[in-house]
């Protein structure tokens, strides 16, 4: 070297040629620390353990909520079964006399206490000549008894209970009693609620002392105002979405999401979902869960190490020669041989990369009704599991190429990823079974949704706007 | 420099096994597989970091990646080139992080470069000539790196940078012209 000038390429090209340096020990660790053991659900072979803990955790709190659910419908039952003739009727009482007297009663029942905030409308007839009078000639009473809604019972007259034993206190009797109900006996008055469903016929001995029953002035005002809602046509009364006990809805919601990664220059991702939720409210509290399907798109670049095709040509493989006219005539075996640039080149092509996740959220909230609109809060965890990924194939000029090495760009996403969902939102009724709804959500991730180490932001957040239509039967 | 510690212990596994055992999570291929490589894969993060911390952190990266991404391997070229390329662009990705070299200089206003003189080469030692790259520009240093060190055309160095092949040639040129004139004032300062 001592006599030659020296190229700078070469210089630095000769001097590096075998360089070698110790790293430091403590990059093995981490990378130890990242392949084998505290990774913790970092890489894509955590999907098993994650997925299993994460649907093991929303069995449980599925399973607590529906033992929980049973136990009320269970007591409830074996109250109804207690009531079985009188549960069909339910708690309005519509009764016409002969003299138009308005006459309320609840009965006396103490098993009938489920209904607790029951009432009973007596109203007047138009033929009878009265109860005193039905009492008295033994006449069938015409009891119009309708059903409400059992959420929707408001009233109480325990005070003004009154009534004969075989009325009040025994609905074997008062059933006995509804199986004499004759032909000719008048249906008195039905009540005027839109809650009235159905209606049967009853006789039974209508105590003297009850006629004076008065039912709570607040109902009687209720129910006025429910009459001349509905006969000044305002349409039919809106059910409340709060402060009902054991009212089930189905949502199918579409939502489009933002995540972003503030600590990985600013990076976002856009996501799109739809799912399909059971909302189960109980006084002015909810459960929400279900399934959701979220698309996600990676878009980025991909290094290509290949190849270049340069052609190919036909290699003898073996030789043989047919001798059977008496000359030898060579037969050649071929095969063809593509043959390639023996250097190595290296291009940049767009690589998009699709993601579809199962999704399973369990959100606890509270809201409240204002007319026909309710608003409310919610949030609780959510859990995603990749069951899908589709990456872009390469697409190099010439087919032919031969593709050494492929390395994206594009960090890999892991399976699992639990994330803290938050939302608050408002609903509208379009009728007593329609809604729609609308509702900004952020989503906190527990991690992120990308392999360790790929990416700076340990806990990527959302903004979407989830929007949809609510059903309830 | 010094051989790696590293390369000085027992090779357990063929090429190919290595890569069979890796891919089944050996923990101790993963091990033999570091010690090949990382004395000299760390040699390469040195060049294109700005300082060991940073060079830690991509041959950290570039080894995850590496052990990840194993199973595209193919077998067709060598193992070390196979590592070597992804320690680059793990390099490569991590600069663009943090740097802009999109910085378009024209080819025509760079001066060409003279061959140096033997006696200066032999005077300067590699850590100085390391510290010479370290301390270029970082488009300078990213075009040196990559097309004299690494063997990648401006063709492709435009494709892997997001710049144009006639910036990378300028940066090149940049890069060549600022190395001579530190080796010459290196080899200068040495003599006086």
């Amino acid at each position: 070297m001592s006599d030659k000038n020296i190229n700078i390429d070469d210089l630095f090209r000769d001097a590096f040629e075998n360089f070698e340096v110790d790293p430091p020990e403590h990059v093995w660790e981490n990378i130890q620390k990242n392949m084998h053991g505290n990774g913790k659900g970092g890489s894509g072979k955590s999907f098993p353990k994650g997925g299993i803990l994460g649907i093991s955790t929303i069995f449980i709190l599925s399973s607590l909520f529906f033992l929980f659910s049973t136990d009320n419908i269970s007591s409830n039952s074996e109250k109804i079964a207690l009531n079985s003739d009188i549960n069909n009727i339910e708690t309005l009482l519509a009764v016409n006399n002969s003299n138009n007297n308005a006459l309320q009663n609840t009965p006396h029942n103490p098993e009938q206490s489920f209904i607790d905030k029951g009432y009973v409308n007596v109203s007047p007839s138009t033929k009878n000549s009265g109860i005193e009078s039905l009492d008295k000639r033994g006449n069938d009473a015409m009891i119009a008894v309708s059903t409400v809604n059992e959420d929707n019972i408001h009233g109480s007259v325990t005070a003004n209970q009154v009534g004969s034993p075989a009325y009040n206190n025994n609905p074997t009797n008062f059933k006995e009693q509804k199986n004499q109900v004759s032909d000719d006996s008048d249906l008195l008055a039905m009540g005027s609620s839109n809650n009235i469903n159905s209606t049967i016929k009853a006789s039974a001995p209508i105590p003297e002392e009850s006629y004076e029953i008065s039912p709570p002035v607040e109902m009687i005002e209720k129910n006025e105002k429910q009459t001349s809602g509905s006969e000044s046509g305002t349409g039919p009364e809106i059910k409340s979405d709060y402060g009902k006990r054991g009212d089930i809805y189905f949502g199918l919601y579409f939502t489009p999401e933002v995540i972003f990664y503030p600590s990985d220059n600013n990076l976002t991702n856009k996501s799109y979902s739809l799912d399909l939720n059971a909302t189960y409210k109980f006084s002015n509290y909810l459960l929400q869960s279900g399934i959701g399907i979220m698309s996600s798109t990676d878009n980025g670049q991909s290094k290509v190490d290949f190849k270049e095709y340069l052609g190919s040509y036909e290699d003898v493989y073996d030789i043989t020669f047919d001798t059977t006219s008496g000359v030898p005539v060579p037969t050649y075996h071929t095969e063809t041989v593509d043959v390639y640039d023996s250097i190595q080149h290296v291009t940049v092509t767009p690589t998009k990369n699709k993601y579809t996740y199962l999704q399973i959220p369990v959100l606890f909230g509270y809201g409240e009704e204002l007319r026909r609109f309710s608003w409310f809060v919610k949030g609780g965890p959510s859990l995603s599991i990749m069951i899908n990924e589709n990456k872009s194939s390469v697409n190099l000029d010439n087919d032919n190429n031969r593709v050494i090495n492929v390395d994206s760009e594009i960090p890999s996403r892991i399976k699992t990823n639990w994330q803290i969902l938050l939302s608050a939102g408002v609903t509208y009724k379009l009728g007593n079974h329609v809604s729609i709804g609308v509702e900004p959500l952020v989503r906190f991730y527990m991690k992120s949704a990308y392999d360790q180490n790929t990416l700076k932001t340990k806990h990527p957040y959302s903004f979407g706007i989830r929007s949809g239509i609510i059903v309830n039967f | 420099m010094a051989i790696g510690r590293f390369t000085s212990s027992i090779l357990m596994y063929s090429e190919k096994d290595l890569v069979k055992e890796c891919l089944g999570n050996n923990a101790k291929a993963h091990e033999e597989f570091y010690k090949r490589y990382a004395t000299k894969m760390y040699g390469v993060c040195l060049r294109f970091a700005k300082n060991k911390m940073e060079a830690d952190d991509i041959l950290q990266e570039g080894f995850i990646k590496a052990f990840t991404n194993l199973k595209s391997f193919r077998n067709e070229g060598s193992l070390e080139g196979w590592v070597r390329r992804t320690i680059v662009n793990t390099a490569i990705n991590h600069v663009k992080k943090f740097a802009k070299y999109k910085k378009d200089l024209d080819i025509d206003t760079a001066e060409p470069v003279r061959n140096l003189s033997s006696n200066a080469v032999d005077k300067i030692s590699i850590d100085e000539l390391l510290k010479l790259i370290k301390d270029l520009p970082i488009g300078y240093k990213m075009v040196f790196n990559l097309n004299v060190m690494e063997g990648y055309t401006h063709r492709e160095i435009g494709a892997l940078l997001d710049i144009s092949e006639n910036t990378s040639k300028s940066q090149l040129s940049r890069a060549r012209h600022t190395l001579q004139r530190k080796v010459n004032e290196i080899y200068n300062n040495d003599r006086f």
